[in-house]
């Protein structure tokens, strides 16, 4: 890496902030705060070609739209408070669904601590237009409702879609349809991993290369308000059912619809209407109630692995384009990553050692945890296919429930690895406590013992 | 949606008290909606010390002094509140030292008003004695 001279903001510097999802809206929100704060001005524009407000995936930053209970705080301590209509639904329980039976946990803080938005103005109503009268469900999208905060602090807003970037005697330029942007001090990525333009950023030469992914499918079923309320209630599902190809699945409540997130190999539309039709998931749903044939979906994709030189000379690179925790609270790494930027670029400076420097090790948090979340989640998958070792920790769970006073050892392990809410380290720390390990172990001898008085009576 | 369900934190009635000065409380907490009173009680008598509103945060000195409650806290009409727990919040704190920025920006805007109201008590006094000098 260079040494470079000392690249700092001065006042009025200009920063074009390259998307308007959480990370390019966190950047701007912090970022204009703190010059504020040190009594100095800064020119900030948001580039986003999308309209939240709009109806289906082409306005929506396509996710299942669960914001941690530890994000809802730290935006709440920020002065970000999430409230109805952008909270569709406060969650203070996750049912754990395996083919061996489940186990509802209730949230440790035993609060309605989690959120469920809809990242765009909400899902194309196709099967509620023609066949439900009732009112359409209010609701206000997460990414509009950031980008309005953003605006508030004096950012402001293009609805401009950027088509290339370039560098010119070490300053990048943008380029929209119509041609050069203005120029700016300092160019943020914050495109997400859904987006052409991510390559442009690649082509740079900078050392930049874009995070690995994966897809991810995602529908929004419509079965009305009353039956999300009655059948669903605040709690979030998450399916360990051993379908073929098939990760991870959970069936998010909002409002008048449910939001089905799959995670694996080449899921199509026919594993989503096999996993409707699986009598676990089958079994949620109203009994007359039949899988129907059009909802909105869309297939996005996911940050699996880091992304390589997040940053260089007047380019820093952030949220889903840079590191986000695996599998969960994305929206919480957009926040972590784009304050680190934020932070660097108004109280350091914008070369590529300050970023180095104060905004990389953000980073390099994220990324080391995720190796510790790998490992938490092949040992799900382990447990998930290994029916005793799934009844002994069902078990031991369903037990901590029942006995609040015997501490919620396994249930907080299960509770943080899948709602996001802990460092995967943390979580795997814990998990290695000699009494958890104590009360597995009890509740294994004991599935054995139950099989093998089953398998004797038999005989 | 049944009331509540699309609400996070917890609800109280006008007149709940959330908590009482001298307790010990190792939670802060956060105003989603609504707006809590600030009190001080010293028999039958109420003096409120200031009306928080959304948004505002209160609670969050006995997270760093380990104190009892300087005052108690009540609900002003239906509120909906965030409540963060001690060891949660200094772990975020921890991670992230400039989630702080905000909380010391208010609670140095509550010192600045504070300072105000003892200086202009203190002229009150002093312009008091003065006019009673022969009195005192
Ligand atoms: C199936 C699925 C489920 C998920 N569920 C959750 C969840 O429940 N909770 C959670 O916390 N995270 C979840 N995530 C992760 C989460 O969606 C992301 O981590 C998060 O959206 C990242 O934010 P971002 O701002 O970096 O990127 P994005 O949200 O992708 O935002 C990027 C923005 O840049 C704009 N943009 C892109 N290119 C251009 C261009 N050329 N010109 C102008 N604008 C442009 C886009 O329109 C977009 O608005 C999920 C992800 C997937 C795929």
């Amino acid at each position: 890496m260079k040494e470079n001279s000392n690249l700092e903001l001065n006042d009025g510097a200009k920063i074009a902030v390259l998307g308007g999802g959480p990370a390019g809206s966190f950047f701007s929100i912090f970022a204009l705060k703190l010059t504020r704060q040190i009594g100095k001005n800064i020119d900030l524009t948001i580039y986003e070609n999308k309209n939240f407000s709009h109806d289906g995936p082409s306005s929506c930053n396509m996710c299942a739209g669960v914001v941690s209970e530890s994000l809802v705080q730290m935006l709440a301590i920020e002065g970000i408070c999430l409230k109805p209509p952008i909270v569709q639904r406060a969650i203070d329980t996750y049912c754990f669904q395996t083919i061996g039976g489940d186990v509802f946990l209730n949230s440790p803080s035993k609060q309605r601590g989690i959120a469920t938005v809809y990242r765009g103005g909400g899902p194309v109503n196709q099967a509620a237009s023609e066949t439900d009268k009732e009112h359409v469900f209010e609701r206000k999208s997460f990414d509009d409702f950031l980008l309005d905060c953003a605006e508030k602090e004096g950012a402001k807003v293009e609805n401009v879609r950027i088509e290339d970037i370039k560098l010119n005697n070490g300053r990048p330029i943008i380029f929209s349809k119509r041609g050069q942007l203005p120029d700016a001090d300092l160019v943020v990525g914050a495109c997400g991993i859904n987006s052409k333009i991510i390559k442009k950023f690649e082509e740079l030469g900078t050392g930049y290369i874009c995070p690995s992914t994966i897809k991810a499918y995602q529908s929004e079923i419509h079965i009305g308000e009353q039956n999300v309320s009655d059948l669903f209630g605040n709690v979030v599902y998450v399916f360990l059912i051993n379908q073929p190809g098939v990760k991870f699945a959970a069936i998010t409540p909002k409002g008048s619809y449910v939001t089905v997130s799959m995670l694996g190999k080449d899921i199509t539309r026919q594993t989503v209407m096999d996993f409707l039709n699986h009598p676990e998931v089958k079994s949620k749903f109203p009994d007359s109630w039949k899988t129907p044939d059009a909802f909105c979906r869309c297939v996005p994709k996911i940050n699996v692995g880091a992304a390589r030189h997040p940053f260089a000379d007047r380019i820093v690179m952030i949220g889903d384009a840079s590191s986000a925790r695996l599998y969960k609270d994305g929206i919480g790494s957009a926040y972590l990553t784009a304050k680190a930027a934020a932070n660097t670029a108004i109280l350091y400076g914008v070369g590529e050692t300050d970023f180095h420097k104060y905004y990389y090790p953000s980073c390099r948090k994220i990324n080391r945890d995720n190796i510790f979340g790998k490992i938490m989640f092949a040992f799900t998958g382990i447990i998930n296919q290994t029916p005793i070792l799934r009844e002994a920790l069902l078990n031991a769970s369903r037990y901590e429930q029942k006995h609040p006073e015997s501490g919620y050892k396994c249930s907080t392990i299960l509770w943080d690895t899948f709602t996001g809410n802990e460092p995967y380290i943390d979580i795997f720390l814990r998990a290695f406590n000699y009494k958890l390990l104590l009360r597995i172990l009890v509740n294994i001898f004991n599935a054995i013992f139950i099989r093998l008085k089953k398998s004797g009576d038999k005989k | 949606m049944k009331d509540g369900e699309g609400s996070l934190g917890r609800d109280y009635k006008d007149g709940d008290i959330i908590f009482e000065e001298n307790s010990i409380g190792k939670e802060m907490y956060i105003i989603l909606t609504g707006k809590v009173k600030v009190i001080k009680e010293k028999g039958d008598v109420e003096t409120i010390l200031a009306t928080l509103e959304e948004g505002d945060f209160f609670g969050e000195m006995s997270l760093f002094d380990n104190n009892p409650r300087s005052a108690s806290v009540k609900a002003l009409g239906n509120v909906k509140l965030l409540e963060i727990n001690q060891k949660n919040f200094l772990k975020k704190i921890s991670r992230d030292p400039s989630l702080a920025f905000r909380m010391l920006e208010k609670m140095s805007q509550r010192i600045r008003k504070t300072d105000e109201k003892i200086l202009n008590c203190t002229v009150e006094i002093k312009d008091f004695i003065e006019d009673h000098q022969e009195f005192v």
